[in-house]
């Protein structure tokens, strides 16, 4: 087994140490290494030091998952679950942007599915302040599609789209 | 605003996109609202316009819904059982949420079956311009409210319970196809007739499976994977290959000791098939008042094999957790008597009656009240919680919400 280390460099100029099979599990990592074989570390600008020390983290801890052992599938899934727990909603979309852009699957797939469970049962006006959305409907508007989704079921005919349209 | 709550305060700020959220739409829509239940989905529409014009119909939440939820990989966490216009979720809250698909039909719409996220059935239709009523075939997406109309097909006088629909979520442009068995009279031979949407017309398969002794199609559902349809036989159970062209059959699973009760008119039978992440799921009740699911292995270059997954000492369960099941009325009026509900006589009669099972760590039964009314109940195996549900009528599809557009 390759011992390999592999050095990160994140925005604001911070070394992290991962070994190579850890680092791998990144394909935007692993394609970097191989296309460029960077001497002095990876460069990663995209990712401040803060969020990539919580990345290193994952990798290191998920660099060899176990297939068939349940005890330590089990005991990975309670690392995960601790992992997320006392991360603020702002990082954690941090982790998922990074996630995203060094295409972690099982990075993506833990934060995606945290931010899915924070959001079920979230009321419209929680769920604009938890992703910054402004509300631009008028009154009118938001009367509007209230009363079409309420009305939801008996709305007839195979021209739905059509029938909205002619609605504006 | 009737029946709003009180509204955010108006902004002032005007912004153009009126979207400026943390993370990009491209991971929203790929990654997180998939994730969602589609009750909360729905709700999103009120957050902005833009994600008021995207849900449901963004071809990017389409085709990441479609791999979030698809037979393979899902965790079942997105099936829900389908029973009379409503949907009932399997999460621990066991949402209920009404998805009628009588918006095809104001006058009649039936359910007969469901299929990878399609409700099919029948109704009567009224076409517009020759002014009559027509009965056909509807097939609709209840969560995307849209809907396609097949005919009815020639031989068959009545759509009972052998009307199959075959449709590949992940492939919607191979379409649908339609398929109806039929048993020769006074023999043991079947046949199929099949419609497909590519063509438009039915026509007879030359396909015909005979099996061995004498069986009887019972008045449960079908079930669809991967392009072959299953029906539930007593003795054995009925496949046809859509694509292949080639039908035969698979028996039961061995050594079972099932409940099989017969009626002067109807039969019925104490078995139900279902889909369990890609493979067949074969649940029934024996005599000793056991759920066993059993499922079909299937491995290249080997024998299909029966395979059991669970045995639910029902029974014992019942007993056990009799006091913590809140039930709204434990005493049953029927034809004017009070026949109570008590662990001894839950199981009189042979009334209870277990559910496809569509994987998960959910058992669903049902104990039948009158004809077609009953109680659902949900086994955790997990946690060995017994709950009490809702009040259902027969029959219940499991039923998986996608965001693909009805196949034309």
């Amino acid at each position: 087994m390759s011992t390999k280390k592999i050095t990160l460099l994140s925005s604001d100029n911070e070394l992290f140490t991962v070994d190579e099979e850890a680092a791998n599990q990144s394909l935007t990592i692993k394609h970097l290494i191989e296309d460029t074989e960077p001497e002095n570390g990876v460069p990663l600008p995209q990712v401040h030091s803060k969020i990539l020390a919580k990345v290193t983290e994952y990798l290191i801890k998920h660099a060899n998952e176990p297939d068939n052992d349940a005890a330590a599938k089990e005991e990975l899934k309670n690392w995960d679950d601790k992992f997320l727990e006392k991360v603020n909603h702002e990082t954690l979309f941090d982790l998922i942007l990074a996630a995203n852009y060094l295409d972690i699957k099982g990075l993506l797939d833990l934060t995606c599915q945290t931010v899915a469970d924070l959001m079920n049962g979230m009321s419209v006006v929680e769920v604009r302040k938890l992703f910054n959305i402004v509300n631009d409907f008028t009154p009118e508007d938001e009367a509007e599609v209230r009363k079409r989704r309420k009305r939801g079921t008996k709305t007839i005919g195979p021209s739905n789209d059509q029938a909205n349209q002619s609605n504006h | 605003m009737k029946g709003s709550k009180h509204h955010p305060p108006k902004k002032r700020k005007i912004v153009s996109a009126g979207f400026d959220a943390h993370l990009s739409e491209d991971v929203l829509f790929c990654e997180i609202f998939p994730r969602l239940p589609i009750k909360q989905l729905f709700r999103l529409k009120l957050v902005c316009k833009r994600f008021n014009n995207s849900i449901p119909h963004d071809p990017r939440l389409i085709s990441a819904f479609r791999s979030h939820n698809t037979p393979t990989h899902h965790d079942s966490s997105n099936s829900s059982l389908y029973s009379d216009g409503r949907l009932i979720s399997t999460d621990d809250d066991a949402r209920i949420e009404n998805i009628d698909p009588r918006f095809v039909s104001k006058e009649f719409a039936t359910v007969k079956g469901s299929s990878n996220g399609l409700l099919y059935g029948n109704c009567y239709y009224e076409c517009d311009r020759e002014c009559f009523i027509k009965y056909i075939i509807f097939i609709c997406n209840p969560i995307t409210k849209q809907f396609v109309l097949s005919p009815h097909p020639k031989l068959f006088c009545h759509v009972a319970n052998s009307l199959a629909l075959a449709f590949d979520a992940k492939n919607p442009h191979f379409g649908f196809s339609l398929i109806v068995l039929y048993s020769l009279k006074n023999s043991n031979s079947y046949q199929f007739e099949l419609y497909s949407s590519k063509t438009g017309e039915w026509k007879l398969s030359n396909v015909q499976v005979v099996i061995p002794y004498r069986d009887i199609l019972g008045a449960k559902g079908n079930v669809c994977i991967r392009g072959k349809v299953y029906w539930s036989l007593i003795r054995c159970i009925l496949w046809f290959n859509v694509e292949g062209n080639v039908g035969g059959f698979l028996p039961c699973p061995p050594n079972i000791n099932l409940v099989v009760r017969r009626h002067s008119q109807e039969k019925d039978y104490y078995s139900e098939i279902g889909a369990c992440n890609g493979d067949l799921s074969y649940s029934g009740i024996t005599k000793e008042g056991n759920i066993q699911i059993w499922l079909l292995r299937s491995r290249e270059g080997e024998k299909e094999m029966w395979e059991m997954k669970h045995n639910v000492m029902l029974k014992e369960i019942v007993r056990a957790n009799w006091n913590a099941i809140s039930l709204p009325c434990k005493a049953t009026k029927i034809k004017g008597q009070n026949r109570s509900l008590t662990p001894d006589t839950f199981f009189h009669g042979g009334a209870v009656y277990p559910l496809p099972y569509f994987g998960g760590k959910v058992v669903w039964f049902w104990r039948r009240i009158y004809k077609r009314f009953g109680k659902l109940f949900s086994f955790n195996l997990t946690t060995k919680e017994l709950k009490f549900v809702e009040k259902v009528c027969l029959p219940c599809y499991p039923f998986t919400p996608m965001l693909q557009p009805c196949p034309t």
